[in-house]
């Protein structure tokens, strides 16, 4: 006799199992622990740009922005034997470091009563000056809104992070994040609505 | 990106080559440099450590005896101070200099010892006064140098001088105590 034939055939969950999406910064990650020059190099010809992006949007002003990136990069160089994660959490990490810069630079404008938009000159010369700092427009409409609302408005619609990838950045949840991104989304887009 | 903004998309700059470069040149510099900030700092901390410490240390082992584990600190403290200082052998070369007058050995001043005597020096005698004296003041001036002679002599009333004859040397066994600065002064 066949006991095969006589036990009831269990039930096996076919589970769809997917093969995590690998990142860009996965295999520089090792790099980056060790210390290897190349591997800062590849994070950062990776990274540059979306962080400048960001701190661009975060502070109005892009020579302050360059050296925001260049002291979170600074940062990852100190602390890079204890960083522990994969890619993503590699870009988390960058994107964070760069925040608290900003949030650094906004007290001490506070303190020092700067404003980018301050220094616009009435009539641009130079393409340079007309670069490096936002459009007016643009700066008025992204101070309305919070600190918070204003990162998450920049890390998804100009950083195109996830809504994981936010709660890494902001060290909340997703739930909260998605929630501070439909008010900021709400606020801005009626801002720049009366821009218009 | 952003469609729903597409306003956002002026935000989007990228980073111009020379900027670029000097920022992988500074991570270069941080990658191969920067462990000497945090060795300096542990230094520094090492070093505050060991000026605090040190004495403690020092104070710990003075008390210590021979087999005890700061013996050889209390050894090279020893070596190392300066030989005037006092140590526990009480000892010291030139302590007594380094008393307050209050605390000396007025014996050496006041009651020279016997080996200090020059032989064939006249025997001293004691000031007494020219001019004549009440029999308390001379009984008082008897009792001074009685005090001054040596506990172990052997007081011979035939030899004790009269109150009556002033100025007379004494025929004493021991000799008198040389007379003071002061009592050399009221001499005429």
């Amino acid at each position: 006799m066949d006991h095969a034939l006589l036990l009831p055939a269990k039930r096996v969950r076919i589970s769809r199992v997917t093969p995590t999406d690998a990142h860009p910064l996965d295999r520089h990650v090792d790099g980056v622990r060790n210390r290897s020059e190349q591997a800062f190099r590849a994070v950062y010809l990776a990274m540059a740009n979306d962080l400048l992006s960001f701190a661009f949007g975060m502070l109005g002003d892009r020579r302050t922005a360059e050296d925001m990136v260049q002291q979170a990069f600074i940062e990852l160089v100190e602390s890079a034997h204890q960083f522990r994660g994969d890619g993503k959490a590699l870009r988390a990490w960058l994107f964070r470091s760069v925040r608290y810069g900003c949030l650094d630079e906004y007290r001490r404008r506070s303190r020092h009563r700067e404003y980018p938009s301050d220094r616009l000159p009435e009539r641009a010369h130079h393409d340079d000056v007309i670069s490096r700092y936002l459009e007016p427009n643009l700066q008025r409409a992204l101070d309305s809104l919070t600190e918070r609302q204003r990162t998450v408005i920049l890390l998804r619609h100009v950083g195109g992070l996830s809504g994981h990838e936010m709660a890494r950045v902001m060290k909340t949840t997703r739930k909260a994040v998605y929630g501070v991104l439909a008010r900021a989304e709400g606020n801005l887009r009626q801002v720049l609505r009366e821009e218009s | 990106m952003s469609q729903q903004f597409p306003e956002l998309e002026r935000v989007r700059v990228e980073m111009p080559d020379e900027v670029r470069d000097r920022h992988l040149a500074s991570i270069s510099r941080a990658l191969h440099g920067k462990r000497t900030g945090r060795t300096r700092f542990r230094l520094l901390a090492i070093a505050a450590v060991l000026v605090l410490l040190l004495p403690v240390i020092a104070l710990a082992a003075e008390r210590t005896g021979p087999g005890d584990l700061l013996y050889p600190i209390r050894e090279l403290v020893e070596r190392v101070l300066p030989s005037g200082a006092p140590t526990t052998s009480g000892e010291p070369a030139d302590s007594e200099d380094l008393l307050p007058p209050v605390h000396r050995d007025r014996s050496s001043v006041d009651r020279p010892r016997r080996d200090q005597e020059v032989e064939g020096s006249p025997r001293p005698e004691p000031v007494r006064e020219t001019t004549p004296t009440t029999s308390q003041q001379q009984r008082d001036d008897r009792s001074d140098d009685h005090d001054r002679r040596d506990v172990t002599e052997v007081e011979d009333e035939t030899t004790r001088p009269s109150s009556d004859e002033p100025g007379t040397s004494q025929t004493t066994l021991r000799p008198e105590a040389p007379p003071t600065r002061e009592q050399r002064a009221d001499r005429p």
